[in-house]
């Protein structure tokens, strides 16, 4: 039968962590007591194989999330979700009839507008917005200078309203928590895969007015989601 | 604040051009440390977050690199980096946490993993069920090699709770190991 006493100061004597006087107490039980010197060594074989315990990492791969949230702007050649705004706030020119090609960079680049600045675009639409803006200024260098307003100027109020709460956004963003930049990241992503969707079907079909309310509905949810994280942002000490 | 695992870790050069803010280092900086952290994360706050609190705190890394300065081993500071999200985030949000670290199947719902030796897995079950407190100094002190003082200041508890929560751990490893 064991010590209790002896026993609840064995953690503190693994560690020497206790007196000289009473560690030596400690030893000497131990020397006479199988149960005690037992117990010592379950838990010296516990702490020596905490100690030894590897490390293995997640199941997944963490970093194409990780990549796409970086927000410090990069020094380097990689420029993650960093895009030069002032690239979309040129004044807007009439849309050429052009062909479909074209049709299409202007698409991508009013999606590219409405996905907002730098730092809260998914990355699939840097992506694609890098790719229509280069191939554009080979092809029609004026494409890339499209906004939701040449595909319904109905909708062009929202352009403004956009670029402000975005600007309000980016602002104060460095307050809000990591856990809500993501959450809300993945809200606009969502709500501008809704508007490219959109956008895309009206190239086939310009007159439907389901996919203009449809787009309209989107972008009021993204003008509000922007509104309410700007808020939440610049009231966050 | 003292680490004992510190073994292997970043290379130097690309923890200081992911200062400068060069992504692509700091992605071979998060391969070679994401497995630390990763398991610092599991084992203080669950299977179950992970892998939420593991990009989280790459993501702090990434905006606090510019203020490191170097004057510790960059793996060091990542820890306690690391060790201080998890705990604030966990404070923040107690009672959901400690539901799902106290939840005893939480273990079974953690995803398989490949390489862990068969002693490692036993043990990460048996430290799974440990209660969150009990678990937590054991995985600050017995794993990442912390002293009670500095359990007892990040955590906000007395150094003596520390101590008595450490052999409550290590007795209930004990248990269960057997």
């Amino acid at each position: 039968m064991h010590d209790d006493h002896v026993v609840d100061e064995l953690s503190a004597w693994l560690d020497g962590d206790l007196p000289p006087g009473r560690a030596q107490v400690v030893e000497d039980h131990l020397r006479a007591c199988e149960a005690c010197a037992a117990v010592a060594a379950d838990l010296t074989r516990v702490r020596d194989l905490a100690r030894s315990l590897p490390d293995w990492g997640p199941e997944g791969d963490l970093w194409p999330l990780i990549r796409s949230e970086l927000r410090r702007p990069s020094g380097g050649a990689d420029e993650v979700g960093v895009i030069d705004l002032t690239r979309r706030l040129r004044p807007r020119v009439p849309r050429p009839a052009g062909s479909g090609a074209l049709r299409r960079a202007a698409i991508i680049a009013a999606v590219a507008l409405f996905s907002g600045a730098a730092a809260w675009t998914a990355r699939p639409l840097l992506e694609a917005e890098r790719a229509a803006s280069a191939g554009a200024a080979v092809e029609a260098p004026r494409a890339a200078l499209r906004s939701v307003a040449d595909v319904d100027p109905a909708l062009g109020a929202y352009e403004d309203e956009v670029r402000t709460l975005r600007r309000a956004l980016d602002e104060h963003r460095d307050r809000l928590s990591p856990t809500t930049v993501r959450v809300l990241e993945r809200n606009l992503a969502l709500i501008d895969r809704a508007i490219e969707e959109s956008l895309a079907a009206l190239t086939d079909d310009p007159g439907s007015a389901f996919l203009h309310g449809h787009l309209r509905e989107a972008l009021e949810r993204k003008v509000r989601l922007l509104r309410e994280a700007a808020a939440a942002a610049e009231n966050a000490a | 604040m003292m680490a004992q695992r510190v073994e292997g870790g970043a290379d130097e050069r690309d923890v200081r051009r992911a200062r400068e803010g060069d992504a692509e280092a700091f992605e071979r900086v998060y391969r070679a440390c994401a497995p630390r952290v990763h398991s610092l994360a599991r084992r203080m706050a669950g299977p179950g977050r992970a892998d939420d609190l593991t990009q989280d705190v790459f993501l702090r890394a990434w905006d606090k690199l510019p203020s490191f300065r170097g004057e510790a081993r960059f793996e060091t500071w990542l820890h306690r980096l690391a060790v201080n999200l998890i705990l604030t985030v966990r404070a923040r949000d107690r009672r959901r946490a400690e539901r799902e670290v106290e939840r005893p199947v939480a273990l079974e719902s953690a995803p398989a993993r490949a390489a862990p030796p068969g002693w490692a897995l036993d043990f990460e079950a048996a430290l799974a069920a440990l209660p969150a407190r009990a678990r937590r100094v054991f995985v600050l002190y017995d794993i990442e090699g912390y002293t009670h003082e500095e359990i007892a200041a990040a955590m906000g508890i007395s150094v003596g709770t520390s101590k008595s929560q450490l052999h409550r751990a290590r007795m209930l490893m004990r248990e269960r190991l057997r």
